[in-house]
């Protein structure tokens, strides 16, 4: 809200400077901003940020209320008294259909109106607060509202039909046209102000076009109410149409100022401008209330705040905010709360308040007297996730953060779970309105990102969730995964020359993953979503799946704009979780000596190592400690369709050293099982 | 006699060697001194060959003095070449060690994982535990246990996307506080940090996705001046040891009293710059003590626990601190931003 400091002062007497008034509000928690001098209307304007929960804020009156309580002076009321003599109006009827919408609902009719403009006077306040200034009658139930906090209407009565108001739903599909021009198809979940025929407005947000107050009007009914704040708010919102008023009304506005607001309008009209005379308010509902009562006792403030404040310090600020103490014996309260402070309900709020006046600056500074662990609560994963983390970096990836909201478009037809998906209904662009399936569509869309930048190799990983529906239910489930990208080749360094990155680049990330988190990963053919079908591996561990990779499918790089061979795998971060082995167990190294062998074979050049590798160890008699791969390649000096492979072993045993017998008599048995096996043969050169 | 004649042989040869050594002006010189004196033919190796020729006692005595001398030879030999060679220096042995490296390339985390992850070790420090929490959530957790009523305007501030079936995509990580409440009874010390959304544009400072972490501490005696004591100590720890708080009454559904909290700014140090708007503060989150309608929401009894919260945006704190003008650049993740970091 806008805010005058030439209108403000109007309230409030007091010889401070606005800047630091400015300032005492920001710290009560009435935020000030864009405190700045308007030289045509020589007067300082300045924003104020009120939260949901302070409706008084919302007009002069609460604010100078809020100023006087800061620095301990009277606030000035403005006068409601216009000494005019009221007509009994008998013929005229209000009746409420919806009370529990509208508790109560006030007329006043005002005969002979000269609606003319506003003087100047008039016309720099609301230009002050961003309004502009129309005739004199709607320009002063403006006055009143940011005077007040309370909004009202004024319909020309002689557009009115049937001497009758009635307060009630809204006719579902009924057409209105409101004073902006718009059409609005009404729900029977609006509440409406009708007269004997049609609705003339909807209640609390805007008035109708048809019963406008123009420079024609002669007669006016002023309307002031109070409607259910929720029901306002939920026309306000569905219909997309919020004014000064419906803010108003839908944070509640002050049931006592119903009445008054009338009279303060009347005492303004009299002043700038001439009527004939004046009716008595015809009303339905009821404007009294239930007297509003808190009481606390004092030690709730050092046991809930921290601090100790003492009984005359307490009342002097309950008194200051417009609240009445009622009863005060030695260390309990009773607290009369006024009709312009809705938000006090509980003693937590009283204390908040007692609080927030005091200073917040004053509470001291304290630790818990414990912080202690819940056994109940663990984090497994997240010790993982660090973990895998740490093994993607020392492997040379990038962590990306892309957006989790991805198209479905580029992908979704190369889905094999398309009915999971979990889609957005109100997003904020068409193109984001798919929670991501699988991590691989945000990544591309990074990938691509920077292939368009000229980043053309890239080492990158996510860890992050995939969504998908699981039962119409629960809610959806969301897996944490992580996901490794290669694109490109090794950057160029002057020891050594660039070379395409591969699929076993990309394998090479996953098993230092696999080193990290203690438990050996598989990997096997097979066919997953997204990638070439003659390049789609699984990834397990301990039997179970825990992932795939591969090259991503051509036809999904297209849909990207990307030309280059992607290779990528997803691993699912739970699985790993539960089979990891944080916890090492010592294995004695052998006091006896090692010895090592290499051995060199010419296998089928689709024998898989690993194959061979096991074999291997399967016929060592358990003597071999270690193993690894030395050789692998096949070329012009083997037969065709031949490769070459060799492995660097070491034999040892921790309770004895082994002969050079035992050690070849072992040797010769790996052989003739890997040439029973795969037909091996020694290469001869 | 044979013997005097051959040590005073020796001592010339080593008098003029020496003489000649503290002359050189490089290594060849030492070179030459050392093939003349030492070398198969060099004057002190003729002298060793001959002593056969000589009696058991003159070998005994010559000998000595050849060896001797010989030692002395060499040591200076190799003394005035290592400072010869330290002087010249040697081609052979140049290092240019100003070379890169040659290094197993490293990765880097993200700026926003940094952040949070340095958060995290500091109220882990404190004695906070970390849990997880879930994005896809239902009303009932985003909105009714953090007592944000349906059509109430308290709801504007938390604008929310909803999936086909009717939940809701967080809004705020509070949600951590239900999710935890409700299953698990205090004391409670929790921090969980992660993803959330709302509907707004995307611009410089506005994105429809980020990052907040929430803390929140529940027990039988817990005030709002531990919440104050809380958040500086983390204030010092992350930002700097002199760096002070505030507190400034704010209104949030699910605390009462409510604050934002700001810190004098790290740029100026309270004077006053471009980055704290010359106001020598900067807002860095909200927090308060746990509303009782939240305890009341999760089924505790009723007056028993106290509790404070807490949650501060990731993206503005790590904006603030690396000098970073634009939010887009965290989801862009272009390698040559994730670099700088």
């Amino acid at each position: 809200m806008k805010v005058s400091e030439r209108w403000l002062r109007n309230y409030v007497s007091i010889k401070k400077s606005i800047e630091e008034i400015a300032q005492s509000l920001t710290m009560a928690g009435l935020e000030v901003k864009n405190l700045h001098y308007d030289k045509e209307l020589d007067d300082t304007i300045f924003e104020v940020e009120i939260t949901s929960n302070r409706p008084d804020w919302l007009s002069y009156l609460g604010i100078a209320r809020e100023v006087a309580a800061l620095y301990d002076v009277p606030v000035t009321y403005p006068s409601f008294d216009h000494q005019v003599e009221r007509f009994s109006c008998n013929d005229f009827s209000i009746t409420i259909k919806e009370s529990s919408l509208c508790p109560f609902y006030a007329g006043v009719i005002i005969e002979g109106v000269e609606v003319k403009e506003s003087p100047k006077e008039i016309q720099d306040k609301l230009c002050a607060v961003g309004l502009r200034p129309i005739n004199i009658v709607v320009d002063l139930t403006n006055i009143v509202l940011f005077e007040l906090g309370q909004p009202m209407h004024a319909f020309d009565l002689d557009l009115l039909k049937g001497r009758k108001i009635i307060v009630k739903s809204a006719k579902q599909g009924e057409k209105f046209t409101a004073i902006n021009h718009e059409e609005y198809t009404l729900r029977k979940d609006d509440l409406m102000i009708c007269d004997n025929e049609k609705s003339v407005a909807i209640a609390g947000v805007m008035g109708g076009l048809e019963s406008e107050v123009t420079a024609t009007t002669k007669n006016i009914l002023l309307e002031s109410a109070f409607f259910n704040p929720s029901s306002i708010r939920n026309t306000s919102r569905y219909h997309i149409i919020s004014s000064d008023s419906s803010y108003r009304f839908e944070r509640k506005v002050d049931l006592g100022m119903v009445r008054a607001a009338q009279d303060r309008f009347i005492t303004l009209l009299k002043q700038y401008s001439t009527f004939a005379r004046v009716s008595q308010v015809v009303c339905d509902g009821a404007d009294s209330m239930s007297e509003m009562v808190i009481a606390f006792n004092l030690d709730e403030i050092p046991q809930t705040i921290g601090i100790e404040i003492d009984s005359g310090t307490v009342k002097n600020i309950l008194e200051k905010l417009g609240l009445t103490v009622k009863d005060n014996s030695a260390d309990s309260f009773k607290v009369s709360v006024p009709s312009f402070r809705p938000d006090l309900e509980r003693p937590i709020d009283l204390l908040e308040e007692i609080t927030r006046i005091y200073g917040y600056d004053k509470v001291p500074e304290t630790l818990p007297p414990r912080i202690a662990q819940n056994d109940a609560l663990e984090d497994k994963v997240g010790g993982i996730e660090r973990r895998i983390k740490g093994a993607c970096v020392a492997s040379g990836c990038f962590e990306v953060v892309p957006f989790t909201l991805v198209n479905e478009e580029k992908f979704g037809d190369l889905s094999s779970v398309q009915n999971k998906f979990v889609r957005i209904v109100n997003p904020q662009h068409k193109d984001l309105r798919l929670l991501r399936p699988s991590l691989i569509p945000s990544m591309l869309e990074v990938v691509a990102a920077n292939l368009n930048q000229g980043n053309l190799n890239l080492k990158l990983f996510e860890i992050g969730s995939a969504y998908l529906r699981t039962s119409k239910k629960d809610l959806p489930s969301e897996t944490k995964t992580c996901c490794i990208v290669l694109v490109g080749e090794t950057e160029r360094k002057w020891y050594q020359h660039p070379s395409k990155y591969t699929l076993l680049d990309l394998k090479g990330i996953v098993e230092n993953i696999s080193e990290q988190v203690g438990c050996e990963f598989g990997f096997t053919k097979g066919q997953f979503d997204y990638y070439e079908v003659r390049c789609s591996y699984g990834i397990t561990v301990k039997g179970k799946q825990c992932g795939h990779m591969g090259t991503l499918d051509s036809k999904l790089l297209n849909r990207y704009g990307v030309e280059t061979e992607i290779f990528i795998c997803e691993l699912d971060v739970a699985t790993i979780s539960e089979c990891a082995l944080l916890e090492k167990t010592h294995k004695e190294i052998s006091k006896f000596p090692v010895v090592k062998r290499d051995i060199a074979v010419i296998v089928e050049h689709d024998t898989l190592v690993q194959d061979v590798q096991n074999t291997i160890i399967e016929h060592a008699d358990g003597l071999i400690t270690h193993i690894a791969l030395i050789d692998s390649f096949a070329g012009k000096h083997l037969p065709k369709g031949k490769k070459n492979i060799a492995f660097s072993m070491e034999f040892s045993r921790n309770d004895r050293t082994l002969s050079g017998e035992e050690i070849q008599r072992v040797y010769d048995d790996i052989f003739t099982s890997l040439n029973k096996k795969f037909k091996a043969e020694y290469r001869t050169v | 006699m044979v013997n005097n004649e051959m040590i005073a042989r020796i001592e010339q040869i080593e008098k003029e060697a020496l003489e000649v050594l503290s002359a050189a002006q490089d290594n060849q010189s030492i070179e030459n001194i050392r093939i003349e004196c030492l070398g198969k033919k060099g004057s002190l190796t003729k002298i060793l060959k001959s002593l056969k020729e000589l009696s058991p006692d003159e070998k005994k005595i010559v000998g000595k003095h050849v060896n001797i001398a010989k030692s002395k030879l060499e040591t200076l030999l190799k003394e005035k070449k290592t400072a010869f060679d330290t002087q010249t220096g040697n081609i052979k042995d140049f290092i240019d060690y100003t070379l890169p490296g040659k290094r197993v390339e490293l990765g880097r985390r993200h700026p926003i994982m940094q952040t949070i992850e340095e958060i995290c070790q500091i109220f882990k420090e404190i004695g906070f535990q970390v849990v997880d929490g879930r994005e896809i959530e239902t009303e009932r957790y985003n909105f009714t246990i953090l007592n944000i009523p349906l059509d109430h305007p308290a709801r504007d501030a938390f604008d929310t996307f909803y999936t086909e079936d009717g939940a809701l995509l967080r809004s705020q990580t509070s949600t951590a506080q239900g999710r935890i409440m409700e299953k698990i009874s205090p004391p409670l010390a929790v921090i969980s940090y992660g993803k959330v959304y709302r509907p707004d544009t995307v611009d410089a400072t506005h994105s429809f996705m980020f990052h907040q972490m929430e803390g929140f501490l529940v027990d039988t005696n817990v005030t709002f001046s531990d919440l104050k004591g809380v958040l500086h100590l983390f204030a010092k720890k992350f930002f700097g040891k002199d760096t002070n708080i505030r507190f400034r009454p704010h209104f949030f559904p699910f605390t009462e009293p409510s604050v934002e909290v700001d810190i004098t700014c790290f740029a100026c140090h309270g004077s006053g710059c471009p980055v704290c708007s010359r106001s020598g503060w900067i807002e860095i989150l909200g927090a308060g003590s746990i509303d009782p309608a939240v305890f009341e929401q999760v089924g505790y009894e009723s007056g028993k626990y106290k509790g404070f919260a807490f949650g501060l945006g990731i993206e503005r704190i790590c904006m603030l601190r690396s000098n970073i003008h634009d939010i887009r650049y965290f989801y862009e993740n272009n390698i040559s931003f994730l670099k700088q970091f």
